[in-house]
């Protein structure tokens, strides 16, 4: 095996304690891209989790409901800045007069004050809201939208791919280990799946779970159904998209788990457990699974931003997360929908940043897991 | 002494013969034609079971095609008259005597001969030609699903039941045969990019291991992974076609029906679309060639051919690039299929009409008959992607075999 070039010299101290842990990270601390995509990745995690915490303290707007909208201008008067800059601050309920305020004489815009308009001093005693990152022509805050975005994206791609990593790991695992007819079969059922087009059935489940979603939005459903549909709802859609997600993905994952654990299984090392007498069940935990572990995890950090587009697809379409809920697809859609071609570019450019921040340290991520935990793709 | 079994004699059954024998051995030999075989007919279960998922989800969808003109609700009896017509009164899946839906009015049996009415013609006068025919009928098949089957064996993809289209009687086939070629030149035109910009990048990245030129292409190739087509496509829209307006945001002249031609609009209007789809392929691409390439460079023929003095580029280009495209060139297949369903995120926001526009509009409008097609062709594809890249190993590697 080829040491890379401007290794730090390991020292003896190191060596001394070395654990399979501390041997990844001392390979994963080599790749530096991977170091700098490890610290964006956690940043990202830590603002989408204290997200709670920074609406209770008023940095970010409530993840729903009416505060996450401001007022900028009266409600039902023509609309006098649509898109809030990035950076403009705005009265919570006035921040500047329709333009038809300035027919009324000035003793009628006193009477109306206090409905819709003011006079030219604003009352400084409102609270003042600031978007930091502009804002949607609702008044949305999109700083709050894109972290609240980033809990979205995170948790789809977190989630898919542990599921993923589950059910094809345990498939693998038996197909692989207990071979003959089992594996026979169980392989037809894969090779079976493998043929079924998953975006075609992501989009028909989606379409399905959202109509029955928003069938029974108000209704008060009993029994399972109704605690899953509840779920759902608190959710904003997660959880039908997460089944959505998970039914057709941990198929490439249990072609690639057998396939390792066909040619661990062989390996003299298992002969070895076998002779001295372990059973099936230590030989696949003890000795096959940390084998396997460390490839498929790779595999499956290198897979998390396809669970990404998915969803932000999904969402963009509008068959994604709930309506309502922040997501970085469902963000972008306004840029088609709203004309956001042409004018309010930050309306596009602020969750694509994000988006494309967040796969590409995910990209960056797997590569370093690479080196770390998968010595045959080295370098690759 | 004169024996002509090796000669393939003259008349047509020769030149056939030795045809046959041409296209068997260009394939692969007779080992390749009987795991094509497997492989087809492995493929048809394969295909029912996608027909039985895809036409479940799809009935399961809440409302129907017939639900709604427009804003309003269509009555109720008007969705009668519809269902009877296009046949979706039957039963959904199977047709038991306790559905109450009998085909011939009188008795349910489970399979016999019957005698049917067929309407042959009508004149202005109003006579109407009729015809009695027996026909074999197996009645706890006859539902939709089975009819739709049995109409898929014949290549019959029925009529769409989209409000727009049939009232035009637009078959699917048809739908599909007009969207499939906008798509396909997208597609087509995408991976040509894809490779056209990959392979040189990748073999850049390889050649120049550990220098700038490795980690600046590759910064480029994970950047476009990273890129997704939503945001890729925005973006390049507002670069290219709103502030420089070089090419049109979406295309007017109805040029995508009309297909390729040498014009500056059809390049202007393919350019966008292309580039968005090509740059994540062109990524991976060349991810996979410099890998493979690097691979390839430490072998041992490589090392050969450097020691008996050969060019260094020689060596690159002659020897090791022709192995290292090996793994580079199944890449096809999955991408044949990726680029159809990638095609529907770059078809919606380029507003092309194509097959991933169509199939969007079905679901929405609960066009049975569309979804089913439209999941039938993008498995088809699939399945035959996959094949093709079992195809490809043994074409580029003939250690592989399949015996």
């Amino acid at each position: 095996m080829a040491v890379a070039e401007g290794a730090e010299p390991i020292s003896l101290e190191e060596q001394q304690r070395s654990t399979p842990f501390l041997d990844a990270w001392r390979l994963f601390r080599r790749n530096k891209a991977s170091l700098v995509a490890l610290t964006t990745l956690i940043i990202i995690f830590f603002i989408a989790i204290t997200a709670p915490l920074w609406t209770r303290v008023g940095l970010l707007d409530a993840r729903t409901g009416a505060q996450a909208r401001h007022t900028v201008n009266p409600v039902n008067l023509p609309s006098v800045d649509p898109y809030p800059d990035p950076g403009s601050c705005a009265r919570d309920n006035l921040n500047s007069n329709p333009y038809w305020c300035s027919w009324l004489s000035p003793e009628s815009l006193v009477t109306v004050q206090n409905k819709y308009c003011f006079r030219p001093e604003p009352d400084y005693s409102q609270k003042q809201w600031c978007y930091v990152l502009g804002g949607d022509s609702n008044g949305k805050d999109w700083l709050s939208q894109t972290i609240y975005g980033a809990q979205v994206s995170l948790s789809v791609g977190v989630v898919g791919a542990t599921m993923s990593l589950i059910v094809g790991l345990i498939y693998g695992l038996v197909s692989g280990y207990y071979g003959g007819r089992i594996d026979n079969v169980m392989m037809r059922i894969v090779d079976f799946m493998y043929g079924f087009p998953t975006l075609v059935f992501i989009i028909l489940m989606q379409v399905y779970f959202t109509e029955v979603a928003r069938q029974y939005q108000d209704t008060d459903q009993q029994g399972i159904a109704g605690f899953v549909l509840s779920l759902n709802k608190d959710m904003g859609g997660l959880l039908f998209l997460f089944i959505a997600l998970g039914v057709l993905n941990w198929i490439g994952m249990a072609r690639q788990a057998r396939g390792l654990v066909l040619s661990y299984r062989e390996k003299e090392f298992v002969e070895a457990a076998r002779a001295v007498g372990a059973n099936n069940r230590r030989i696949i935990f003890v000795h096959l699974l940390p084998n396997i572990l460390g490839p498929l995890i790779v595999l499956e950090t290198l897979a998390i931003p396809g669970y990404i587009f998915t969803e932000a697809f999904l969402s963009f379409i509008g068959l994604g997360v709930q309506p309502g809920t922040p997501s970085w697809g469902a963000m972008i859609s306004e840029v088609r929908d709203r004309g956001g071609f042409f004018s309010n570019r930050h309306i596009l450019l602020v969750p694509s940043i994000a988006l494309v921040l967040t796969t590409l340290s995910f990209n960056f991520l797997g590569d370093g897991l690479r080196d770390a935990l998968d010595p045959r793709m080295r370098g690759t | 002494m004169t024996t002509t079994t090796n000669q393939p004699s003259s008349g047509i059954m020769g030149t056939l013969t030795a045809g046959v024998n041409r296209f068997v051995r260009m394939i692969g030999g007779a080992s390749m034609v009987k795991f094509l075989i497997r492989r087809l007919l492995a493929a048809i279960p394969v295909l029912f079971a996608i027909m039985l998922v895809t036409f479940t989800l799809s009935h399961l969808l809440p409302g129907g095609p017939f639900a709604a003109v427009g804003q309003k609700r269509m009555p109720e009896y008007m969705v009668r008259q519809l269902e009877e017509k296009f046949g979706l009164n039957k039963p959904l899946l199977i047709n038991t005597p306790s559905d109450g839906y009998f085909p011939d009015g009188s008795d349910w049996r489970f399979m016999g001969y019957r005698d049917e009415v067929v309407t042959l013609g009508g004149t202005e006068a109003g006579a109407v030609q009729q015809e009695t025919r027996r026909r074999f009928r197996i009645d706890l098949l006859d539902s939709q699903f089975f009819n739709y089957v049995w109409g898929v064996m014949q290549l019959d993809f029925g009529p769409s039941l989209n409000i727009a289209l049939r009232d035009q009687n637009v078959q699917v086939s048809d739908e599909i045969s007009k969207r499939l070629p906008v798509s396909m030149q997208v597609g087509v035109f995408a991976v040509i990019l894809g490779f056209l910009l990959g392979i040189p990048l990748g073999v850049l990245a390889a050649v120049y291991h550990n220098s700038p030129i490795d980690y600046l292409s590759m910064f480029f190739a994970v950047l476009g992974q990273a890129t997704p087509a939503i945001v890729l496509a925005p973006i390049l829209i507002i670069i290219f076609a709103v502030e420089l307006g070089w090419v049109p945001v979406a295309d007017q002249r109805n040029q995508w029906q009309q297909g390729p031609e040498l014009s500056l609009y059809y390049l202007q209007i393919l350019a966008l679309p292309v580039v968005t789809l090509g740059t994540g392929m062109s990524a991976s691409i060349a991810r996979l060639t410099r890998a493979s390439l690097l691979q390839v460079l430490h072998e041992d023929y490589v090392r050969t051919a450097r020691a008996k003095g050969l060019r260094e580029r020689v060596v690159i280009y002659v020897h090791a690039l022709k192995n290292a495209l090996i793994p580079v060139a199944t890449i096809l297949g999955p991408l044949l299929a990726a680029v159809l369903t990638g095609t529907f995120v770059v078809e919606l926001i380029f507003v092309i009409p194509g097959l991933g526009k169509v199939f969007v509009d079905s679901v929405t409008a609960r066009d049975y008959t569309m979804i089913m097609g439209v999941s039938i062709l993008y498995s088809i594809f699939l399945i035959i992607g996959n094949i093709m890249v079992d195809i490809m190993y043994t074409w580029l590697d003939p250690r592989i075999r399949f015996d």
